[in-house]
């Protein structure tokens, strides 16, 4: 700009009008002035405030939270598209049966219970033991009959178990009966006829002893003997 | 199990004596016979004395009858009983049970025949029938021989469980389902139809005549099946199994086996196909039946064969520690 030209430029200005701003503009630029004043103070003071570090377990829940929120918000919009479909009348004819009267609902609580008392009464006399058709008669007869037989003579089962139990502890001791392939069923066998054995003995001591008992226990110590020797042979 | 009875031995010394008399009647007089006949029926073997007691036999006879529905069941738990199923035509389920007691002195017979006790009652579609023996508590034992009898007639189609412990069974003419469980009481079957579960210990079973599905689980007992028909599976342990002949109706004969010999006698042996396996064992079949060997070790033999029709019952036999025997005929029938 030449010094020629500063003349016609301040000509121009003093010949532009002059504005004056409304005094409300000059009151609303004190006040943002005076806010920045104060909060210089505030500032200051918040940065003299020590530093925390909340614990990082807040920022997972809050992170949670938002993730929540993002998959509440996608189930609303999902909602929201889904069709509507408008229940039949019959549908809420029986919604409203259900929240009738609450003296009426206490009334059929009654007879509900009252019906199921009754069915377990029917039900417990349909499984008690029935007295039915004829009740049980018992006669008696009377005869006598005679026998050769005195079995106490010939009660020698047992006489050789401790004989037999040797053996059968030498077998099972044996190395080379170990390696025999029916080892192990051969001892299985010797437990199962003793217990057999000892079930019959039972029996004879509770109903007596008779023919066929004394049969039983002669096979099983027939058994026992074969077996044995089966052991023997091979120590 | 073969006959024994102690009271044999004196007429067998004495059969003895005699069959020896024979032989070396030049050696001895006549009266030194006579003396050891007298000596050998006075003083056998077995210490027995000829002498006799008597017995006083009280019987107490229970009878009683239910009214038969389809869906009933009749489950039987009998103890040292011999127990007898049949059937007949009534709507009906009637039990006759006898409980016997022996005992040389009359008062403690009438005392011990109290100690059985017997239910025979309905719960809802169960007819249960037991027997035990029950005595109070501080009361002495009964002394006497005890025993149980059961008579039991059925409908043809109302089905059976039976129990036994000691004793004996005898089954016929059952249509629909028998189920027995038994231990040391022999069992019997005759023309039972439908499904048939035994499971038997210390007891041999025999069947003739049965048709169905039918399963058989014995331990020491051995299995006697005749006229067999339908499905078989088999498990014997300590006892053999004899097949003494198969129906046209046979499907298939599954038998399983240990310390167990296995017997299949049938005329048609070639219209069945097999799978036979013995393991520490031996297979013998007749040599027309011409069995392809898969294995043939020491150990272990297994022979199939199949015969050329399109349909055919598949035997298969697996034994350990036994043998296999199939033969056209019975050898004991033979003799």
């Amino acid at each position: 700009m030449t010094e020629q030209n500063r003349t016609t430029l301040k000509d121009a200005l003093s010949r532009m009008p002059v504005y004056a701003p409304p005094a409300k503009c000059w009151q609303e630029i004190g006040r943002e002035l005076d806010k920045d004043a104060r909060e210089d103070t505030l500032h200051a003071a918040l940065n003299e405030l020590p530093d925390y570090a909340p614990p990082s377990q807040n920022w997972a829940r809050i992170a949670e939270t938002l993730e929540a929120d993002a998959a509440e918000q996608r189930l609303k919009d999902a909602l929201s598209k889904l069709p509507q479909y408008a229940p039949p009348a019959e549908t809420w004819t029986a919604i409203e049966q259900e929240i009738r009267p609450p003296a009426r609902r206490i009334k059929l609580m009654v007879v509900a219970r009252a019906a199921a008392a009754i069915a377990l009464l029917v039900g417990l006399w349909w499984a008690w033991p029935q007295q039915e058709a004829a009740p049980l008669r018992a006669t008696y007869s009377y005869d006598q009959q005679t026998t050769n037989a005195q079995f106490a003579s010939i009660e020698d089962w047992g006489q050789a178990d401790a004989l037999m139990q040797k053996a059968v502890d030498e077998f099972r001791e044996d190395p080379v009966a170990k390696q025999l392939p029916a080892y192990e069923l051969l001892l299985s066998e010797w437990a199962d006829l003793k217990g057999a054995q000892e079930e019959v003995a039972k029996m004879m001591e509770r109903y007596g002893k008779d023919t066929q008992l004394i049969r039983q226990m002669s096979e099983i110590e027939k058994e026992r003997s074969s077996l044995i020797r089966e052991m023997i042979a091979q120590i | 199990m073969k006959n024994w009875n102690p009271l044999f031995s004196a007429s067998r010394t004495f059969r003895a004596l005699q069959a020896g008399k024979q032989s070396l009647s030049w050696l001895f007089p006549k009266l030194l016979w006579i003396v050891l006949t007298v000596y050998g029926l006075g003083f056998s073997d077995n210490g027995l004395m000829a002498q006799t007691t008597n017995l006083h036999v009280i019987t107490k006879r229970l009878e009683k009858t239910f009214k038969y529905r389809e869906t009933y069941e009749v489950n039987i738990e009998g103890e040292k009983a011999d127990v007898s199923i049949e059937t007949w035509n009534k709507d009906e389920i009637s039990l006759t049970v006898e409980f016997i007691a022996k005992h040389p002195d009359k008062a403690t017979a009438q005392s011990d025949i109290e100690a059985i006790k017997y239910i025979a009652e309905r719960v809802r579609n169960k007819i249960y029938v037991r027997n035990y023996i029950s005595v109070p508590e501080g009361a002495p034992k009964p002394a006497s021989n005890l025993s149980a009898r059961y008579v039991v007639k059925v409908p043809e189609n109302c089905p059976v469980y039976l129990k036994n412990y000691f004793g004996t069974a005898n089954v016929i003419n059952l249509a629909k389902r028998f189920r027995y469980q038994g231990e040391f009481s022999p069992v019997g079957l005759e023309n039972v139809q439908g499904s048939i579960d035994l499971s038997s210990r210390f007891g041999d079973v025999s069947g003739k005549r049965l048709d169905g599905n039918v399963t058989i689980n014995a331990r020491r007992s051995n299995v006697t099946l005749e006229e067999i028909k339908g499905r078989y599976s088999i498990e014997a342990n300590y006892g053999d199994v004899r097949i003494l002949s198969a129906s046209a109706g046979l499907l298939d004969l599954n038998i399983t086996g240990t310390k167990s010999d296995i017997f299949l006698f049938d005329p048609r042996l070639l219209d069945y196909g097999y799978t036979l396996t013995a393991q520490h064992g031996s297979i013998y079949f007749p040599s027309n039946l011409k069995m392809e060997f898969l294995k043939n070790t020491d150990e272990i033999k297994k022979v199939e064969f199949q015969p050329r029709a399109e349909y055919y019952p598949n035997v298969t036999i697996s034994v350990t520690f036994g043998d296999i025997y199939l033969e056209k005929e019975n050898p004991d029938q033979r003799q």
